[in-house]
């Protein structure tokens, strides 16, 4: 690259106007970039603790009472919403205040250059941080939708045992006083729970 | 370097050949130029970064890139004194002593 200086054309005030912006724009820069960055910042962290408004409202919580394939999604859904947060915390916080790292003083050729390098590298990382925060946001709101929203999982299917009924196998019905109702394929079934003599969780009844 | 000199907007033709004559030019790996040397007018000395794109609240930062190899490109550059020293009758949050011209950045890459 061969990088030669020419006298220009004669000055206008429009050049001395456009030179002394550019001039005030660069000094700037990197306070501007760091006050957006922080302004960001507070409003994303108040966006994020308005999600958590959504503990108020009652809803199912328990990931447990969701169906299988839907609990893995919600499962999925949250660990994409940490990564999205930490990484969208993380460079939102370096727009705001930097990289704690020491420059090398061999490439660095002058104060106002590194200055403005580091403000176009902090606007990068704010316009990422801030993707990254609106997408954790999106998709922690995804992942309780579905937790609020997707079919219940099945009640636990038992072999019980006792003398009077013998061995039934069904899913837990209810409780009713001191019976326990299961589910069984010939239909619902009483068992005194104090006439239990086994319990046997199952995956799924025995055909005969 | 002429540190009483009072502030004055002004400019020449002059000023424009002086600088192209003494100034130096650096530029960095992200094609950012640097010009350096003494303000024709007052003789401080400083230096004005030549940028491609710059931070302007939320708006995206472009670059305008120096061209393709075996190009030639010419910018009119405007300067202006930024030099550090408070010349008298300075106007508020101004700066350097008031002397204004243009050069041209001359790119070829090759």
């Amino acid at each position: 690259m061969t990088i030669r200086l020419k006298a220009g054309p004669a000055g206008t005030p429009a050049t001395l106007t456009a030179a002394v912006e550019r001039e005030r724009l660069l000094r700037s820069e990197l306070p501007r970039v760091r006050s957006a960055a922080i302004a960001w910042r507070n409003a994303l962290g108040a966006l994020l603790a308005g999600l958590l408004g959504f503990g108020l409202v009652k809803g199912r919580s328990d990931i447990g009472q969701v169906a299988e394939p839907w609990a893995i999604i919600i499962g999925i859904l949250l660990l994409v919403s940490l990564v999205c947060g930490t990484s969208g915390a993380f460079l939102i916080v370096r727009a705001a205040h930097g990289r704690p790292f020491v420059a090398s003083i061999d490439g660095l050729m002058s104060r106002r250059l590194s200055d403005h390098h580091e403000a176009l590298d902090a606007a990068r990382a704010l316009r990422w941080g801030v993707g990254f925060t609106l997408a954790c946001a999106a998709v922690l709101v995804g992942a309780v939708a579905v937790m609020w929203y997707a079919p219940a999982a099945q009640p636990p299917t038992l072999l019980v045992t006792s003398p009077e009924s013998g061995a039934v196998c069904g899913k837990v019905g209810r409780i009713d006083r001191n019976s326990l109702i299961i589910r069984s394929l010939g239909g619902e079934v009483a068992v005194t729970l104090s006439e239990v003599i086994g319990l046997q969780p199952m995956d799924s009844c025995p055909t005969r | 370097m002429d540190a009483d000199l009072p502030y004055e907007e002004s400019t020449d033709l002059s000023y424009g050949e002086l600088a192209a004559q003494t100034f130096t030019v650096c530029v960095d790996s992200r094609e950012t130029f640097l010009l350096s040397g003494p303000c024709p007018r007052c003789k401080g000395i400083f230096e004005a970064a030549i940028v491609g794109g710059i931070f302007e609240g939320s708006r995206s930062v472009a670059s305008s890139g120096v061209g393709q190899p075996g190009q030639a490109i010419d910018r009119i550059e405007p300067m202006v004194c930024s030099c550090r020293h408070l010349h008298p009758g300075v106007p508020d949050a101004g700066f350097g002593c008031g002397a204004y011209w243009n050069v041209i950045l001359s790119v070829d890459v090759s």
